[in-house]
C-alpha cells in the first residue's frame, strides 16, 4: 500500500493549505456576518421606543395584505391554524386558504367551522396554475374575510400561485398552515413595506424551531429549547444562518433567500415574475432570484429586505430519515437554483447579489458538503496508511471545530443580547451543548445528506416527498412529532 | 511549502481559540445575568409604583395634587420609571386618562429631560424625544416638533411629523401636509396617517391639497380624503382618477369608495376596461357606489371587462352562450 501511501501525502501536500485557507474564511466569513447582523440587531433595538409599530397597527392606511395558507392533509391543524391567522393584528388583511386536494377532511373542517358559501365570481387567470380549481368559497356576506379554494392536488407551488391569483391586496403573504404566526407577524414584516413602498418588493421574517414551545389556541405561550438533540442543534443551526446570516446579507442589500414558510411580497411584482415555480425544487429561493433578476436584469430601484422579528415558528425534523430528507431537499434546490443563474455569479450588473452573496452560497454552501465529506475521508484513509500523523490529525480536527464552535457561540451571544427568547438557565445548557454536539456526527452526517441532494440534483432523480403524518398544535405543547420536511 | 501548519502553530491557534471560547461564555453568563437582575428590578418597581400612576389616572380632581406630590417625593430611578411608565400607558389611553398620565409624566421630571433631548447630538434621541413630545404634548411642543420636522435626519423627521399628528392646529396640519412630498424623505405612510389621526381639523387643507404641484402631496391627500371625509373633495377627487402619476389615480380611487359621486363614474368605467390592477380598483370604487350611478358602468364591466376586473366588481362569473 505504499503507492496510497505516497499518493495521499502528495494530495495533502496540494491540499493542505487551500483546505486550511477554505475552513479559515468560511467560518471568518460566517463572523463577519454575525458581526454585521449584531450592529443592525443593535441599531433596530435603540429604535424601539419611536419605531411607531402601535401607529401602523391603528392606521387604515396601511398597505392590505393576502395571506395564502396552501394546505395538504392538514385536518389535524387547519382550524387553528386558519383562526390564529384571521386574528392576527393587522388593520386590514384577508386570508386565502389553497386546499390542494387533500385526501384528509381538511375540506369538511373548513367548510364546518367558518360557514362559506359558494363564490360564483371570475377567476382572474393573471398567474398561470396547473390544478384544476373545483370550487372557491368565501364566507357568507363576507363576515370573515376568508376565502378559501378546493383544487386537485398539484404541489405547494401550484397552490400558492392559485392563492395568488385570487388575492386582492397589495401584499401577498405565503405562510405554511402548520406554521404558528406571532400575534404582529404582518406589522413586522410589512413595516419596510410601509416605510419605503416604492422601492422595497420582498420582506421577509425569522422562522424559529417551535418543537417543545407550549402553544396553545395556535400561539405559543412558553418558549422552550426541544427535548430532542437533534433538534436543538437545529435551533443553533437556524439562529447562525437564518436568523444571524439573512439579516447580514438583508443590510448588505444581498438577501436572496426567503424562507417559504413566512415570505411577504408585492403582489404586482408576484404577477409580474409569474409566481412560484412549480417545477423547481427550492422554488422560495427560485422566486427570490426571479425577483433580484427582475431587479438587476432591468436595472429598477428596488430591494428584497429581511425582518430580523420572529414572526413564524415551525416544527423542525426530530428523526434522522425526515431530518435527512429535509437537507437533501434544501441541497438540491440550492444546486437547482445556483446553477439555473449562473450567469448571475460574479455578474456586476446583479451588483452585491452576483459579486458578494452568490459567490459565498457557490463556495460556502454548495462546495462546503463536499469538502467536508472529500477532507474526512481522505484523513480516515491517510490515518489507515499511516499517511497522517494522528496528533496532528487530532490537532487539526479540533482548531476547526474550535473556530466553528466560536463562531456559533458568537451568535448565541448576539442573540441573548437581542431578542434573548430561550430565558430559562437550562435553555441556555441546552444550546451550549448542542454547540458541541453539532460537532459529533451532526454535520458529517448532513454533509453527506447535501452530497446526495447535490448529486440527485445533477443526475436529475425525481424528487420524494414523502408522507406527512402532524398531531397538530392545539392546547399541547408541540411535541416535534411531525414528519415531514421542514422549511428553512 | 509545508504541507501543514507546524504542530507548534496549531497548538497555540488551538490554546487561542480555547481562550476566547471561554471569555465568550463568561461574557455570555454575565450578560445574562445582568439582563435577569435588571428585569427583576424593573418588576419590583413596577408592582410598587404602577398602582400609584394607576390610580393618578382614574384619580378625582381634589385627590390628584396628593398623588403627583408622592410621585416628586420619590427618589430619582423611581421616578424615571414612573415617567416611562407614564409614557407606555399615553399610547393606549386618550381624554382625561392620558391627561392625568401627562400630569404624572411631568411631576415625574421626565418632560425636562425630554426637551433637553431634543437637542441632543445623537439622532435616536432626538427621534425618541420626537415621539415623546407627541405623546406628552406639554407647553411649547408643537413649536419643538416644528423644529424637529426639518431635522437633518430623516427618522428625526419622520418621527416628529407622526407625533404631530397628535395637535389640530392649522400649522401641525400644513406641516404634515409638506411632509407629503416626494422629495421629504418622510415615508408617506406616516404622514398620511399622521392627517387621519388629526381628523376633521385637517378636511378643508387635505381638500386644498388635491390641486397640489407635488404627486406625493397630492396623492398623500387623495388617500385621506375619503378617510377623514373632506368637505367638498369629492369632485377633486373624481378628477384626480386621471392623474399623469397613476398612484395618485389609485388613492383618489380608494377614497371614492367612501366619498362617492356621480362624476367619477365615467372615468372609473374608462380605468376599469382597461383592465389591470388599476381596473381592478374602478372596479372596486365603482362596485360601493349606490347602485343607481353604477348599474350601467357595472353591467358593461360585465360585458366587456376582464376577468380580474369582473371579480373585483363583485359580477357573476360569465356564463357560455
Amino acid at each position: 500500500m505504499t503507492w496510497l501511501h505516497d499518493a495521499l501525502e502528495a494530495v495533502f501536500a496540494v491540499l493542505a493549505w487551500p483546505s486550511a485557507i477554505y475552513f479559515l474564511l468560511s467560518n471568518t466569513a460566517l463572523l463577519v456576518l454575525i458581526l454585521i447582523a449584531a450592529r443592525h440587531f443593535a441599531r433596530y433595538l435603540r429604535r424601539s421606543e419611536h419605531r411607531g409599530d402601535d401607529a401602523m397597527a391603528a392606521s387604515p392606511l396601511s398597505l392590505g395584505v393576502s395571506v395564502i395558507v396552501p394546505a395538504y392533509n392538514e385536518a389535524a391543524v387547519i382550524r387553528t391554524s386558519v383562526r390564529s391567522v384571521l386574528d392576527l393584528r393587522y388593520p386590514d388583511h384577508e386570508v386565502i386558504v389553497v386546499n390542494d386536494g387533500s385526501a384528509d377532511d381538511t375540506m369538511r373542517v373548513l367548510l364546518e367551522e367558518f360557514d362559506l358559501v359558494e363564490d360564483d365570481r371570475d377567476i382572474p387567470g393573471r398567474v398561470p396554475v396547473r390544478g384544476t380549481i373545483r370550487r372557491v368559497w368565501r364566507s357568507r356576506g363576507g363576515a370573515v374575510p376568508l376565502t378559501v379554494v378546493d383544487k386537485e392536488n398539484s404541489g405547494r407551488s401550484d397552490s400558492v400561485n392559485v392563492g395568488l391569483d385570487l388575492a386582492a391586496k397589495e401584499l401577498v403573504v405565503m405562510v405554511d398552515a402548520d406554521s404558528i404566526l406571532e400575534p404582529d407577524a404582518l406589522l413586522s414584516v410589512s413595516k419596510p413595506f410601509a416605510d419605503d413602498p416604492e422601492r422595497v418588493v420582498a420582506t421577509g421574517g425569522v422562522v424559529r424551531i417551535v418543537n417543545n414551545s407550549r402553544v396553545q389556541g395556535g400561539r405559543i405561550t412558553e418558549i422552550r429549547m426541544p427535548r430532542q438533540l437533534i433538534a436543538r442543534i437545529q435551533v443553533v443551526e437556524y439562529l447562525r444562518a437564518f436568523l444571524l446570516g439573512r439579516t447580514a446579507w438583508s443590510d448588505l442589500q444581498a438577501l436572496i433567500l426567503i424562507s417559504g414558510a413566512f415570505g411577504m411580497f408585492r403582489r404586482d411584482v408576484l404577477i409580474e415574475v409569474g409566481g412560484l415555480d412549480p417545477d423547481s425544487i427550492g422554488e422560495d429561493f427560485e422566486l427570490v432570484m426571479r425577483i433580484q433578476r427582475w431587479i438587476h436584469e432591468g436595472r429598477r430601484d428596488a430591494r428584497v429586505e429581511f425582518v430580523a422579528e420572529p414572526v413564524s415558528w415551525t416544527e423542525a425534523p426530530s428523526t434522522l430519515r425526515v431530518l435527512a430528507r429535509q437537507r437533501r431537499r434544501w441541497h438540491r434546490g440550492l444546486w437547482e437554483v445556483l446553477w439555473g443563474y449562473r450567469r448571475a455569479l460574479l455578474n456586476p450588473r446583479y451588483g452585491r447579489v452576483g459579486m458578494l452573496a452568490l459567490p459565498y452560497y457557490w463556495l460556502f454552501e454548495l462546495l462546503a458538503p463536499l469538502i467536508e465529506v472529500v477532507g474526512i475521508v481522505l484523513v480516515v484513509l491517510g490515518l489507515a496508511v499511516g499517511a497522517v500523523d494522528p496528533g496532528m490529525a487530532l490537532l487539526l480536527l479540533l482548531v476547526s471545530y474550535g473556530y466553528g464552535a466560536l463562531v456559533t457561540l458568537a451568535a448565541v451571544i448576539v442573540e441573548e443580547a437581542s431578542f434573548h427568547r430561550y430565558e430559562r438557565w437550562r435553555d441556555l445548557g441546552a444550546t451550549l451543548w448542542a454547540i458541541v454536539a453539532e460537532n459529533l456526527g451532526y454535520r458529517q452526517l448532513t454533509a453527506i445528506w447535501r452530497l446526495q441532494g447535490w448529486w440527485a440534483g445533477i443526475a436529475g432523480t425525481q424528487q420524494v416527498w414523502g408522507e406527512m403524518t402532524r398531531t397538530g398544535f392545539a392546547e399541547a405543547d408541540a411535541s416535534g412529532q411531525r414528519q415531514a420536511d421542514g422549511r428553512g | 511549502m509545508s504541507p501543514l501548519p507546524a504542530p507548534a502553530v496549531l497548538q497555540a491557534v488551538l490554546l487561542a481559540t480555547s481562550a476566547v471560547v471561554v471569555l465568550m461564555l463568561i461574557a455570555l453568563i454575565a450578560q445574562r445575568t445582568l439582563r435577569r437582575r435588571h428585569d427583576r428590578r424593573d418588576v419590583r418597581l413596577d408592582a410598587r409604583l404602577r398602582p400609584l400612576v394607576l390610580e393618578a389616572t382614574i384619580a378625582e380632581d381634589d385627590e390628584i395634587d396628593a398623588l403627583l406630590d408622592r410621585v416628586r417625593a420619590l427618589s430619582a430611578p423611581e421616578r424615571a420609571h414612573v415617567g416611562r411608565s407614564a409614557s407606555l400607558m399615553l399610547r393606549d389611553v386618550t381624554g382625561e386618562a392620558a391627561d392625568r398620565l401627562r400630569a404624572v409624566a411631568d411631576a415625574s421630571g421626565l418632560v425636562p429631560r425630554v426637551i433637553a433631548a431634543v437637542a441632543d447630538r445623537d439622532p435616536v434621541r432626538r427621534a425618541d424625544a420626537a415621539e415623546a413630545l407627541g405623546l406628552l404634548a406639554p407647553a411649547g411642543a408643537l413649536e419643538l416638533l416644528q423644529a424637529l420636522a426639518d431635522d437633518r435626519s430623516p427618522e428625526v423627521r419622520t418621527v416628529a411629523v407622526r407625533a404631530l399628528g397628535a395637535f389640530d392646529d392649522p400649522a401641525a396640519v400644513d406641516r404634515v401636509i409638506a411632509a407629503l412630498a416626494l422629495d421629504s424623505g418622510i415615508p408617506i405612510s406616516v404622514a398620511a396617517s399622521a392627517l387621519v389621526q388629526q381628523g376633521a381639523a385637517a378636511g378643508e387643507r387635505v381638500r386644498d391639497a388635491l390641486d397640489h404641484p407635488d404627486a406625493g402631496v397630492r396623492r398623500g391627500a387623495a388617500r385621506v380624503a375619503g378617510l377623514i371625509q373632506a368637505p367638498g373633495a369629492g369632485a377633486p377627487l373624481a378628477r384626480l382618477i386621471d392623474d399623469e402619476h397613476e398612484a395618485v389615480g389609485a388613492a383618489a380611487m380608494r377614497s371614492l369608495e367612501r366619498l362617492p359621486v356621480r362624476e367619477a363614474v365615467p372615468s372609473l368605467l374608462a380605468t376599469a376596461l382597461a383592465g389591470g390592477s388599476a381596473g381592478e380598483a374602478a372596479a372596486r370604487t365603482l362596485a360601493a357606489m349606490p347602485a343607481a350611478w353604477s348599474a350601467d358602468a357595472l353591467a358593461a364591466i360585465g360585458a366587456k371587462g376582464e376577468p380580474g376586473v369582473r371579480r373585483a366588481a363583485g359580477l357573476p362569473r360569465r356564463t357560455a352562450a
